[in-house]
């Protein structure tokens, strides 16, 4: 390191003489927060992560909590750098197993989020429509069943493009996009059209409908998905018979954790070739560390570990909901065969204080919709992993069942599903 | 037990008789920077962190918002200006952020201005601007004064130079307040430095401040920090204490807010990395580095020059970084790359630009990190550079 005499010697030669920090300069804020020793830090950080720490959480809302490979965790630790070779022979390897899961012939990875990859898509679009002298369309359709997350930060992107974002409302009974709502858009009209595979509230779109609708509008086809849901379901391109345009998801599953959801790198399929404005004005190549770890990640774990995570989570998903629905109050309400996330809906109780009652036991059941979709009332979107036990699911049922008995006799009564 | 303890005091040696030389506290220092990149990898891979999820209820994510609310009010600290949020963007995405900032901001007070006078080479802000529908217009600060009309929106400003004695001219920055123009400091990519060396009048009222690079972890966070005039502006969520209880503020609850830049906080992970790095060197001495990799740069680059190689090497600004452009074949190529590993592992940052055509052999070195090199080492390094260059 230079010495600070060093550092004074160097000043006089570059001419920079009035550089002087030996004093440091009186600011409040340093003397509340103090410079701690590496222990002291340590114990510090310890005791906050114990302080987040939840027993039992069943909520994910679109982020992976799946068990991640110690190698990767360990890779994690070591920032060495590569060589390009390495850097462009691990792209190859993960686009490649992207194509093999999108089945879609071109396929790009990038350093930027998912909402800020869609969207430089869609401005691309936009740009190209120009260029092609198309008269310009400005309007994009968007499902309600998109994360409300991806959809506010949308929002704030475009706000300054002339696009308008038209928020598509989903079907009360199937918790899907219905073709009704598409089928107010006149020709010609609609940019793009984004839908997510599978939803918000894990259930798959009627994909083979929306791209037949969108192809005969002209309008392109985007499905927002992710490697995990991938590996178990079918890719939309190959359910749309071919029709649908572009695949963009989310790499937290390969190898990155909960806490990175939503800001890890994405990766782009297409039918086609990305444009070059697309591929390096706009866009953000993909870091070389982030690089190492998805291909660690879909190496030591392969596409089939992947389906079985994602089998695992899904089968113990149903066991739970089998389980919970047989509380009375509690029953499902969206359900997909093949995901890892459903909603349940628990009737004739204050659901806010039932998860507060919970929390006491440090457990986390689900994420309430209420806010976000008025119409689902005492609906929770609830979430299983690979990593939830049986134990786990006992625990959760044992203390959701006393919620419900506790606070549906305490004024809310509900009708019991069996006369006993 | 008072027997014990003075029969250890008898023992225990005084640190004045260490009797070593004081680069002992500078090895400790170097050491302290690379200890902080692997804590940070550890420290911030914790289950309780890790978990994280912006859904959770806020009682079973306290530990975590302490953090970022404490990262948000040590970058005030380092930057002299009053509010902060905290994004993980790649560069233009933070850009454009503080560029929305802008638009809202005279949107809300319904002026037309879509000018930008751009006083800096930042490629980057070019092109952001054109994703918010905003003009960029290039000028040297020279020229600032007979820029300044009723459609300037903004003025965006590199670090300032080092050796002035003021940003502008008194005349010039009361005209720039009265005319409600922004002054907007982009630090993206660069060492921010002590106030102590800013020239005397300047002031921001944005500034976004590149954490990731500042704190040497390279990651990719931004704190995008205001002054009182655009805080309400700032992007959501930003964490804050009221009650003795930590929550997000919302767009909801922030009705000027641009909106979130970041679908949750953002890379809670990278956040964590910073923060670490933040508490283990203080800004303080996060302001030292800086300035020590400025320096060591800049003495590079002058010794290059001084030995005939002036075109060959460059910097930008304050970045703390410096390009040298080589023309080597291949296998002169690996020789100075392995007489670099020994500086490397030192910590040294080196990146090679291979040339893009074959049998082409002229290529980048981008190097940074200088400053966790002594001086001797720094001049071995020089005389190597000079050998192949």
């Amino acid at each position: 390191m230079l010495s600070d005499t060093d550092f004074d010697l160097l000043c006089k030669q570059c001419d920079l003489e009035k550089f002087n920090f030996s004093q440091p300069e009186e600011k409040s804020v340093d003397a509340e927060l103090p410079v701690l020793t590496e222990s002291e830090l340590t114990s510090l950080l310890k005791k906050r992560s114990a302080q987040d720490s939840v027993a039992l959480n069943f909520l994910a809302a679109g982020r992976f909590n799946n068990f991640i490979p110690s190698i990767i965790r360990a890779r994690k630790l070591q920032s060495d750098n590569c060589s390009l070779k390495v850097y462009e022979s691990n792209k190859a390897t993960v686009e490649d197993k992207l194509k093999s899961l999108t089945k879609m012939p071109c396929c790009a990875v990038f350093n930027d989020d998912l909402a800020s990859l869609l969207t430089n898509l869609l401005l691309d679009i936009k740009r190209s429509s120009v260029q092609a002298g198309i008269e310009v369309v400005s309007k994009i359709l968007i499902s309600a069943t998109v994360s409300p997350s991806i959809r506010n930060v949308l929002r704030t992107q475009l706000k300054y493009h002339c696009i308008d974002l038209v928020v598509l409302d989903y079907d009360k009974n199937s918790g899907k996009l219905s073709l009704s709502q598409l089928q107010q858009f006149d020709t010609d009209e609609i940019l793009a059209v984004v839908t997510g595979w599978p939803n918000y509230f894990g259930l798959l779109e009627d994909i083979t409908e929306i791209s037949h609708w969108a192809e005969k509008k002209g309008s392109q086809l985007i499905a927002l998905s992710d490697p995990l849901s991938l590996s178990l379901i079918k890719s939309p391109f190959m359910i749309s018979g071919g029709k649908l345009d572009y695949i963009l998801g989310d790499l937290q599953a390969a190898g990155f954790t909960a806490s990175q959801s939503g800001a890890s790198p994405s990766f782009l399929a297409s039918t086609k070739e990305l444009s070059n404005n697309l591929k390096s004005a706009v866009t953000t190549q993909i870091n070389f560390e982030d690089l190492a770890i998805i291909q660690l990640s879909m190496s030591v774990t392969g596409l089939s570990g992947l389906q079985h995570s994602a089998e695992l989570s899904n089968s113990t998903l149903h066991k739970l909901v089998e389980k919970l629905t047989e509380i009375d109050g509690v029953e499902k309400k969206f359900i997909s065969e093949s995901l890892n996330e459903c909603v349940i809906k628990i009737a004739g109780l204050d659901i806010e204080k039932g998860l507060k009652m919970l929390a006491g036991h440090n457990i986390v059941f689900g994420y309430i919709l209420q806010n976000e979709y008025p119409g689902l009332t005492n609906c929770l979107l609830i979430s299983c992993s690979d990593l939830h036990s049986n134990e786990d699911l006992e625990k959760l049922v044992s203390k959701v069942a006393t919620m419900v008995k506790n606070l549906s006799t305490a004024g809310c009564p509900v009708k019991p599903k069996f006369n006993s | 037990m008072n027997k014990t303890g003075s029969n250890l005091n008898s023992f225990k040696r005084r640190t004045e008789n260490w009797n070593i030389s004081t680069s002992d506290n500078d090895d400790q220092q170097s050491q302290l920077s690379i200890a902080g990149q692997f804590s940070g990898s550890y420290l911030s891979s914790l289950e309780g962190f890790n978990r994280f999820n912006p859904y959770l209820p806020e009682s079973t994510t306290q530990g975590l918002l302490e953090c970022i609310q404490e990262m948000q009010t040590m970058s005030c600290s380092m930057s002299g200006l009053n509010a902060a949020s905290l994004v993980s963007l790649s560069t233009s995405q933070a850009i454009f952020g503080c560029l929305s900032m802008i638009n809202k901001y005279h949107m809300r007070k319904k002026r037309s201005r879509n000018t930008l006078l751009l006083c800096a080479d930042l490629p980057q802000v070019v092109e952001a601007a054109v994703y918010s529908n905003l003009q960029v217009k290039k000028i040297s600060q020279d020229q600032l004064e007979q820029n300044l009309d009723s459609t300037v929106a903004a003025i965006i400003v590199d670090i300032p130079n080092l050796t002035a004695d003021e940003f502008v001219s008194e005349s010039t920055l009361k005209l720039i307040h009265e005319m409600d123009i922004i002054i907007y400091m982009e630090g993206s990519g660069q060492y921010f430095y002590s106030l102590k060396s800013m020239p005397e009048n300047v002031s921001f009222d944005l500034l976004n401040l590149d954490l990731g690079h500042q704190c040497e972890t390279g990651s990719g966070v931004y704190a995008m920090l205001s002054n009182d005039k655009m805080k309400n502006y700032l992007p959501t969520p930003r964490v804050q204490l009221k009650e003795n209880r930590f929550s997000l503020q919302t767009h909801q609850q922030s009705p000027f807010s641009i909106g979130p830049l970041n679908t949750g906080v953002g890379n809670i992970e990278k956040i964590l990395r910073c923060y670490v790095q933040l508490r283990l060197k203080g800004t303080h001495g996060i302001q030292q580095q800086a300035m020590k990799a400025i320096v060591a740069v800049r003495y590079f680059i002058k010794k290059l020059a001084d030995s005939g190689n002036s075109d060959a090497c460059m910097t930008t600004g304050t970045s703390g970084l410096c390009c040298i452009t080589i023309n080597l074949q291949v296998s002169s190529k690996l020789s100075l790359d392995q007489g670099l590993e020994r500086y490397k592992f030192q910590g040294l940052y080196a990146d090679y630009v291979m040339p893009d055509k074959k049998g082409e052999t002229q290529f980048t070195i981008t190097l940074g990190r200088l400053h966790y090199l002594s001086k001797t080492q720094l001049d071995d390094m020089i005389e190597l550079f000079i050998k192949y260059l």
